[in-house]
């Protein structure tokens, strides 16, 4: 066992490690507040001269582990932006929650994997117009939910 | 923010986020009665429609489905009065409208042509894939060439709208008492313009019912209804008819 190793047990080097993982974890929270620690694994990496390194890795399906800072945001997946806290908000996308805000949201967190229900059948149907509390008449809106599906043939569309 | 889905989607947001009304209304998830319920739905489309119309600033540049200057992935929009817009709803104007689920972010999936199959479908996402579209260099003769990208079958405006709501918000105040003022100009002006009840099913009340839908159309563009309003009050003072309009006695 060479002398870093037999370092790395000792009470000092527990200390130095917590420390660096507190403070990773406090850089990822100031960017994700919401983030469960649950989720996450703070390994540290010990340098010769006695300092540590950690870093903040999401631990996905199948104990897949991801860094959070040195992965692309586009690829996260839905279960690490959860985990992250960028997850749906009372029903609704957590990047478009804040209204008023002026901080840039940097990515698109929204589950578009869940469902949601349809506003077209809503309106495509006859919509009651009350014009007292109990006698309506019924009208057809125009239809402008649709042409939302494009099919697209080349790459400057 | 030229794509039409994009645009559909930001409209669809602030009628509803924006406003603070979710589906709990329209779904019967909130216990209200059915006259409110039902001027929330006229509420939601007349400013999904208003928005949409705003974003084409004076000139009127934006364009609906079925329109013939229409151009879904190119839908022309005044930059300014969609920055207009996000500030009055307290959105940043970079916010991102785009939906990003399914196939290739929205995109869809990928087809490429197989001689003697015509479109085939592939499981490959782009751009992780080597497929590539002609104008980026795909040559069948290579085994590359991506034919086209369809999405599935699901709009995607439906994700913009909440599911739960914390309440009614200060823009969403002001613009509801636009669909107010909006309902009450096409009601009054639907039955003095055709001298007529608009309940029943008679063929005046039925002209009347047809009136409403295109004072509602006229609705939509008129910046300010307060004094068309005023002046349908003249005209139902002068009515000879029983007009109908109770706009919830009971809220």
């Amino acid at each position: 066992m060479d002398a870093l190793t037999k370092w790395m047990s000792t009470p000092e080097a527990k200390k130095i490690a917590t420390s660096a993982q507190e403070n990773a974890w406090k850089a990822l929270q100031q960017q994700y507040p919401r983030a469960d620690r649950r989720k996450f694994q703070i390994p540290v990496m010990f340098s010769k001269n006695h300092t540590a390194k950690a870093e903040v890795f999401f631990i996905g399906p199948s104990d897949i582990s991801s860094s959070v800072f040195g992965s692309d945001k586009r690829y996260w997946s839905p279960e690490m932006k959860t985990a992250l806290g960028l997850g749906d908000v009372n029903g609704f996308p957590y990047q478009l929650t804040p209204l008023k805000t002026k901080t840039l949201l940097a990515i698109p967190a929204v589950d578009f994997t869940q469902p949601a229900a349809s506003i077209k059948t809503l309106f495509a149907n006859l919509i009651a117009i009350y014009v007292t509390p109990d006698s309506f008449f019924t009208v057809q809106f125009r239809e402008i939910f649709e042409e939302t599906r494009l099919k697209h043939n080349s790459a400057t569309e | 923010m030229k794509y039409w889905p994009q645009q559909l989607n930001f409209a669809v947001f602030c009628a509803t986020q924006g406003c603070g009304i979710s589906r709990e209304i329209f779904d019967s998830g909130v216990t209200l009665p059915e006259q409110i319920r039902a001027f929330y739905k006229f509420h939601v489309y007349f400013t999904i429609k208003r928005i949409l119309l705003q974003m084409g600033g004076i000139q009127s540049v934006s364009a609906l489905p079925g329109d013939p200057t229409f151009n879904p992935s190119g839908n022309k929009y005044d930059i300014a009065s969609y920055k207009r817009i996000c500030a009055e709803f307290g959105i940043p104007p970079t916010a991102d409208f785009r939906f990003t689920g399914g196939k290739n972010h929205g995109l869809g999936s990928v087809y490429i042509g197989v001689t003697g199959h015509g479109p085939t479908k592939t499981g490959t996402a782009w751009p992780g894939g080597p497929y590539k579209f002609s104008d980026e260099g795909g040559r069948a003769s290579k085994g590359n060439l991506l034919y086209f990208m369809k999405p599935e079958d699901r709009p995607q405006y439906d994700w913009f709208a909440p599911n739960k709501s914390a309440g009614l918000t200060k823009v969403g105040r002001a613009r509801i008492n636009e669909s107010i003022e909006a309902f009450v100009y096409c009601i009054l002006g639907a039955q003095v313009n055709v001298r007529s009840s608009i309940i029943g099913e008679g063929g005046r009340a039925k002209e009347a019912q047809t009136e409403f839908l295109t004072l509602m159309e006229s609705a939509i563009t008129q910046p300010d209804l307060a004094k068309s309003v005023q002046r349908y009050q003249l005209a139902v003072d002068e009515a000879k008819v029983r007009l109908n309009l109770a706009v919830a006695p009971m809220a």
